[in-house]
């Protein structure tokens, strides 16, 4: 038998295109953005559209490049320190931007998001249990 | 009136009266008001024997323009976000001048420094910080659930339920929603429907 216990609890849009959330992402404290992004707990990264770069003024190339594998084959994106913002919690976190301005999807996945935070999802009932680790 | 002679000479012996001028007004209420001129000019009150930073709005504006002129990343433990300079991060930034001897202008122009060194600002770049407002785009969802449709396919921009924009090219609609005084604008591409997603990547 084990408990975990979580201090918030978050419905998130029954929407049949996944696990959807909303967070806060900024660079040095200026300019944040709010978004739509999902969940993907299959992803190594978080991976964001290159748009978003430029709406936080970040210069895409100027990253760490990855090439990332994916179902469809490869694609291209670079690293960038941001400060993401969920729920009442904020952090510092590595995330990838899409190169090609038509990547299609933004995903929140385990480095930068899910090695954060503790979470627990209730799916059926469109619920996301949340605590920090300290 | 004992009080105020306290106060005054706790403020005569204040490390902080070494930036600061100030005078005393006496007639509010048996309370003291000094008005203080300490790097940026912030005012502070006091309310019986306890020091209360309090920072009026158009001094706040000035803290937030020279932070955002100069891009400066205000340390974690005193700001989430710029647009959200608030009294008690300005309490915060007074208090830790205060506690090193420091003017504030001298403890900007120190960020600045750091950040032109590639030092890491952040504290502990790693922790996961509670923030005092929780973030709740439940307006904007609510505004997507009913007019998603007629936006397939192309990026929408909102302010909470207020529509700003919407089209192949966010960028323009975020540029002029900020002018025009929007802190955080909600930035979405619309998704087909009929194309289900898989995730997953490497």
């Amino acid at each position: 038998m084990h408990t975990l216990t979580f201090d918030e609890r978050i419905k998130y849009p029954d929407d049949k295109q996944g696990i959807n959330l909303e967070v806060n992402i900024l660079k040095d404290a200026i300019n944040p953005i709010s978004a739509i992004v999902k969940l993907d707990t299959g992803s190594t990264f978080c991976i964001f559209q290159r748009v978003y770069a430029d709406l936080i003024d970040i210069e895409v190339e100027k990253g760490e490049k990855e090439i990332i594998r994916s179902a469809k084959g490869n694609f291209t994106a670079y690293g960038h320190e941001i400060t993401i913002r969920f729920s009442n919690l904020e952090w510092e976190a590595i995330v990838y931007f899409a190169q090609d301005e038509s990547f299609p999807v933004s995903v929140l996945g385990r480095n930068g998001f899910l090695n954060k935070i503790d979470i627990a999802v209730i799916d059926y009932e469109q619920l996301l249990y949340l605590k920090s680790h300290a | 009136m004992m009080r105020l002679q306290k106060n005054r000479k706790f403020y005569a012996n204040n490390t902080v009266t070494k930036f600061a001028r100030f005078r005393m007004n006496e007639d509010i209420d048996k309370r003291a008001r000094v008005n203080l001129s300490y790097g940026n000019s912030f005012v502070n009150k006091i309310e019986e024997d306890e020091i209360k930073w309090i920072v009026s709005s158009e001094e706040l504006n000035t803290v937030k323009k020279f932070v955002v002129d100069k891009s400066i990343q205000i340390p974690k433990s005193f700001i989430s976000f710029v647009s959200e300079i608030t009294v008690g991060i300005a309490e915060g930034i007074l208090t830790h001048c205060k506690e090193n001897e420091i003017s504030a202008e001298e403890f900007l122009n120190g960020i600045i420094e750091k950040k032109k060194k590639k030092v890491p600002n952040i504290e502990n770049p790693s922790e996961v910080r509670k923030v005092a407002e929780k973030l709740d785009l439940n307006k904007s969802l609510e505004w997507l659930k009913e007019n998603r449709q007629n936006h397939l396919g192309k990026w929408i921009i909102l302010d909470g339920n207020n529509f700003i924009g919407s089209g192949e090219d966010p960028r323009p609609f975020v540029e002029k929603a900020r002018k025009d005084g929007v802190k955080v604008p909600f930035v979405n591409f619309i998704e087909v429907d009929s194309e289900s997603f898989t995730g997953g990547w490497l």
